[in-house]
């Protein structure tokens, strides 16, 4: 049997191996990827929204391109990347076997990083089988990989940001997303993400979970039902939807097969069954490291910030990069990575319920059970300002890592501070030029354009929108509100596209005056709603 | 199901070279390259596969070659997972019946009468869910 040598092997091409190969390259290591898929990248290239954080996180960036970017410096650093090589086996002194096409290879290594990343999980429910019902994963697979409509009609059960951000992009997809249901009483993901699929139109069923899938061979229906404080169904509760796809979104568990084949120590935290490691993926193994969602699931920021941490750790370990400039590198790295794990979604406060913001501001009920924010509620957050001329109104209200806005924003009209954490205040006798780089910057969808002619009764509303056809100038429709009701008549005045604003269109909308701070989207006419 | 055309954020869709393969013995068309799953699931095909004990279909699950729901006999070979597997033309798709392509009892009637059927879907009877199901509950 022929071993061959390598001196780093990273196992899968996602954000974080890509990333800890081009970190490890960078230091002069000669790294092999293996994946065993057809393409490397991961996930990545179906992630089609804006991420989060801030600049050097590579923030109001759709996915997709930062796929497209990583695997530009990997080749550019000179990274072997194998595709369609499953590894299939991970044994003492380093030794890896890669099953490509039908050889096994065997390979040593000096170090080895897993960044396998994670699986989906599922629930049982009768029908759960069926053609029909399928995975999030699968569904941004169909449409944003292979451009095919996952279904007409859908039904999407899990709200943490998988949930809401694929229910999103069904939408985009052209099909329609009928309910988001969730058993837990409070939406998991973020509140902007689940805003935007609310003022859809969308409903939430929180405290409600799957009784059956329908149909004998595939899905033509399915009844959800509610269920009380003991995941108990409450009979009389039930409701029955036509839909032909149930997608499921429940959560992801790491993929730590090979690690424990291995031997490594694990440990059981919230973040799931995980090798126990030091902050630089390094596990009780010396030599083999972990990194990503293997390593804990979270972002895709963060695990390709973990993957160049584990990189340099690497680098250090072979000997390529002093303990100095190890240090140094790893501290810049932390201090990125501490900045995603902070505020309310950090991993530090999974499972817990708060009350208040950072700033002492109590959350939004309903917000946290419906998707959207009360009309009155709005006003007590700092991005909530009443002003006749044009001004920005953000509608962000938990403490999320992101900022983009505020660098956006040339005129200072926005201001979050040093904390990306802290909600964004639309300050005070700023001057807006009305350059809707705000709107287009925020991931969250979130930032409106707002003013008012009260001579001629009237308000107008600039609104992020990402679907086709888009509005033209002139038409007639509807406002609708933050839950997609419709409440006022809408004339299309304006329609911006931008290079600047990659992909999000900026739609102008006039309103009866008392609607500009009700009217958070608009639907044509002749739609149905 | 349709595909996409035109996208808000992907642009327009890339039209792939038309290929021809048989499913179950009928001539249908993809793309070249695209995963046979996607071509079948454009062509209205929902079922891949019924189970070995309780013959119940299966379809797409978690399309990226990990939960082996999607499998088919291609080109004579069982088990291959068609939600990762290339189209090429020419290539012979059947349903899988357990681990072959022999259809169970209950199917045999459907699987020759779709055979002949020009129609979008797949003609499964009533009565064959319900012994599906049947079994399951016994």
């Amino acid at each position: 049997m022929k071993i061959e040598r390598k001196e780093f092997i990273v196992v899968g091409a996602g954000p974080a191996g890509l990333s800890a190969a081009i970190e490890a390259a960078r230091s002069g290591v000669s790294v092999t990827v293996f994946d065993e898929n057809a393409r490397p990248g991961g996930q990545l290239f179906k992630q089609i929204h804006k991420f989060f954080g801030s600049k050097e996180h590579m923030a109001k960036i759709r996915g997709f391109r930062i796929g497209e970017e990583l695997l530009r410096e990997a080749e550019e650093k000179g990274v072997e990347v194998v595709l369609n090589a499953t590894v299939i086996g991970l044994y003492r002194e380093k030794e890896i076997q890669v099953q490509i096409g039908t050889e096994v290879h065997h390979y040593k290594a000096d170090a080895i990083l897993i960044a396998t990343g994670a699986s989906e999980n599922m629930v049982n429910f009768r029908g759960w089988t069926l053609p029909g019902v399928i995975g999030a994963g699968a569904a941004q697979t169909m449409m944003n990989l292979y451009h095919v409509k996952p279904g007409n009609r859908i039904l999407m059960l899990g709200s943490g940001n998988v949930g809401l951000v694929v229910s999103y992009q069904l939408m985009q997809a052209g099909c329609e997303v009928v309910a988001l249901v969730d058993a837990a009483p409070r939406i998991g993901g973020y509140g902007v993400h689940a805003s935007k699929v609310a003022r859809c139109g969308v409903p939430f069923y929180l405290s409600h979970t799957i009784k059956e899938a329908e149909g004998t061979d595939c899905v033509r229906g399915v009844t959800i039902a509610q269920i009380d404080a003991k995941y108990q169904f409450i009979p009389g509760t039930e409701k029955h939807f036509d839909v032909d796809t149930i997608c499921v979104a429940v959560g992801l568990s790491p993929m730590t097969q090979l690690l424990k084949m291995d031997g490594v120590e694990m440990a059981d935290t919230r973040g799931g069954y995980i090798p126990a490691c030091d902050e630089t993926g390094a596990t009780s193994i010396p030599g083999i490291f972990a990194a990503g969602d293997v390593a804990g699931i979270e972002e895709a920021s963060s695990a390709m910030i973990e993957g160049r941490m584990s990189g340099e750790a690497v680098a250090a370990y072979l000997g390529y990069a002093s303990a100095d400039e190890k240090a140094l590198r790893e501290k810049e790295l932390e201090e990125s990575l501490g900045a995603l794990r902070q505020g309310m979604f950090a991993p530090k406060n999974r499972g817990k319920k708060l009350e208040k913001t950072d700033e002492g501001i109590e959350l939004s009920e309903m917000l946290l059970e419906k998707g959207y924010i009360g009309d009155d509620e709005i006003k007590r957050f700092p991005g909530y300002r009443a002003e006749i001329k044009v001004h920005p109104v953000l509608e962000c209200t938990q403490n999320i890592p992101c900022n983009p806005c505020q660098t956006a924003c040339r005129k200072d009209c926005i201001s979050i501070g040093d904390n990306i954490t802290s909600l964004p205040i639309s300050v005070k006798d700023s001057t807006c030029i009305d350059c809707g780089m705000c709107v287009a910057s925020c991931s969250g969808q979130a930032i409106f354009l707002v003013s008012e002619n009260p001579e001629k009764g009237t308000g107008e509303v600039t609104i992020p929108y990402e679907f086709l056809p888009l509005p033209e100038v002139g038409e007639k429709g509807y406002g609708l509100s933050r839950s997609g009701q419709r409440i006022c008549d809408a004339t299309v005045r304006r329609v911006r596209t931008s290079k600047a604003y990659d992909g999000t269109a900026l739609v102008t909308i006039e309103v009866p005056i008392g609607y500009t701070d009700r009217a958070r989207f608009y639907r044509k006419a002749d739609e149905a709603q | 199901m349709d595909r996409i055309q035109n996208h808000p954020i992907l642009g327009e869709s890339p039209v792939g070279k038309s290929v021809t393969f048989t499913y179950d013995g009928r001539e249908l068309t993809g793309y070249e390259g695209e995963p046979i799953a996607m071509a079948l699931k454009v062509n209205g095909i929902m079922i891949h596969r019924y189970t070995a004990k309780r013959h119940e279909p299966r379809g797409i699950f978690c399309d990226i070659g990990r939960c082996t729901d999607c499998v088919m006999v291609v080109d004579g070979q069982p088990n291959v997972r068609t939600c990762i597997t290339p189209l090429r033309a020419g290539m012979k798709v059947e349903t899988q019946y357990g681990a072959g392509a022999e259809p169970f009892p209950e199917n045999a009637e459907d699987a020759m009468r779709f055979a002949k059927d020009e129609r979008g879907s797949h003609p499964i009877s009533e009565d064959a869910g319900k012994d599906a199901r049947e079994e399951k509950h016994s």
